[in-house]
């Protein structure tokens, strides 16, 4: 039996860590958009729906600024992802 | 070249582009069947992306296997993997193929291949042509390792991703995004594929060629080659196995926005990771154990445990069945010219009749858009009477 368990651990906490942070990092760029408009209602009971979209209105600069910059990095994240693919770009 | 074995070469390297294109459209389902099933791009719009970055991905790399079956066969030492063999081996896998997208089952192609080329090789060679330290470790272990690696990367992503957007004031929590995100993610797992399932029929056909005289020993493949097996593949991508779209997109559980991008998301984390390291995963199994994961990782989501089951059936038979069918095609190869047209006339009568049976539960992407849809007015009307009563 010629398997490599080591390079198999190295591919699960490789794949496990980065799959998880890119996600998290999406997550939190939507949640940060998701943030309630100045001035909103207060919304009443919890919702857990799937296909909201995000309410208009005008969001705390702060706010917006941080979900650019994470979906900047979830972006490059994609970009590293190209990298690895395409042979002539790493060898 | 002789004349005498034209016609067989050419027969092979027809056969390995209808089997690059079965394995376009098998695997259409890997990258896309998310972002299908949740709405974030229409069937049609992703089966075209898809085809056009596997066109792509086939020219991105062209690093051609040193082996017909990596391995596998103890090529060059005591086996000689005569076109007949690879011939034979073809059938087998195309053949599993067709009858794994008969049922909507998402199977390896790799390990149709291969399992053709094992049952040809054991006819043609004997069973000491087979290393089987090299299919259990290279072939069976990783196919049993894959799913769960996946899963659990998709389980513990699909909890953050839920976790992270989650909202206890009652404002709307923005989780239709993850659908832009899909869009990129499903891409990259597409690119990916293009980059590597092409590789083999590339593989094989220069290998054959090779073996024919017709190209120089360790030659890279030639341009029409590349050109061919990109084209095969994209047009089967881009044709799209809808069936097993329709089973990893909504057979399995019903995917939405934040789990079809943290499953394709882990699709292509654990797909690069493996790839970069030299361990290499197939996709059809990291994307079958993803799509499982997500489904575990949502409250109050529910995995079909019965498909499922299916699904782990098909890949348990792909190999061995690959390898019955292509002992049967190798056993009737070596009767010499008739052998091999009976080959291609029960292989081609197959494919035929499977067509045909198909038709009647036609599964195309206007009815799976309807699906979605249909899935999407629901979702709809819940989320408006539950406001309505709030």
């Amino acid at each position: 039996m010629s398997i490599d368990w080591l390079a198999f651990l190295a591919v699960f906490g490789a794949a496990l860590v980065s799959a998880c942070l890119i996600v998290l990092c999406f997550a939190a760029a939507i949640r940060l958009l998701a943030t309630p408009p100045i001035g909103a209602k207060p919304g009443g009971a919890a919702r857990d729906e799937e296909m909201d979209a995000v309410e208009r209105g005008a969001r705390r600069l702060l706010a917006t600024i941080g979900a650019v910059v994470l979906f900047v990095i979830s972006g490059a994240a994609v970009l590293v992802g190209v990298y690895l693919i395409v042979p002539a770009l790493h060898s | 070249m002789s004349d005498a074995i034209l016609p067989l070469i050419v027969t092979v390297v027809v056969l390995a582009l209808v089997f690059d294109f079965t394995n376009g459209f098998h695997d259409t389902a890997n990258a896309m069947a998310t972002p299908i099933a949740t709405g974030a791009m229409r069937p049609r719009v992703a089966v075209t992306v898809a085809a056009v970055l596997n066109l792509v991905g086939a020219f991105l790399s062209t690093e051609v296997a040193k082996t017909i079956s990596g391995g596998l066969l103890k090529e060059g030492q005591d086996v000689h993997v005569g076109p007949e063999l690879v011939f034979a081996g073809l059938i087998g896998a195309t053949i599993w193929n067709l009858s794994t997208w008969f049922f909507g089952l998402p199977s390896s192609s790799s390990h149709a291949l291969f399992g053709g080329l094992v049952g040809a090789a054991v006819v043609g060679a004997g069973f000491q042509a087979v290393d089987f330290g090299v299919l259990l470790g290279k072939i069976i272990l990783p196919a049993v390792l894959a799913p769960f690696t996946a899963g659990v990367v998709a389980y513990c992503a699909t909890r953050i991703a839920y976790a992270v957007t989650r909202r206890y004031d009652g404002h709307p929590d923005g989780r239709r995004v993850f659908r832009v995100g899909q869009v990129f993610s499903s891409s990259l797992v597409a690119l990916a594929h293009g980059t590597n399932d092409a590789q083999k029929t590339m593989g094989v056909i220069t290998l054959t060629l090779i073996a024919a005289g017709a190209q120089a020993q360790g030659s890279g493949p030639e341009f029409w080659v590349v050109l061919a097996c990109a084209m095969a593949i994209a047009l089967g991508t881009y044709t799209g196995g809808w069936r097993i779209i329709k089973t990893l997109g909504t057979g399995l559980t019903a995917v939405k926005p934040a789990q079809g991008f943290s499953a394709e998301v882990s699709t292509a984390a654990t797909i690069l990771a493996s790839s970069s390291v030299g361990f290499a995963l197939s996709t059809t199994h990291v994307a079958s154990g993803s799509v499982i994961g997500a489904g575990l990782g949502r409250r109050g989501s529910s995995v079909r445990w019965g498909t499922a089951r299916r699904i782990v059936l098909g890949w348990v038979l792909t190999l061995p069945a690959a390898a019955v069918v292509g002992a049967f095609a190798a056993l009737l190869a070596h009767l010499g010219v008739v052998g091999i047209v009976i080959d291609v006339v029960v292989a081609v009568g197959f494919m035929v009749t499977v067509f045909v049976l198909a038709q009647p539960d036609r599964v195309d992407a206007s009815s799976l858009e309807a699906e979605v849809n249909a899935a999407g007015a629901a979702v709809l009307q819940r989320g408006r009477k539950r406001r309505a009563r709030a």
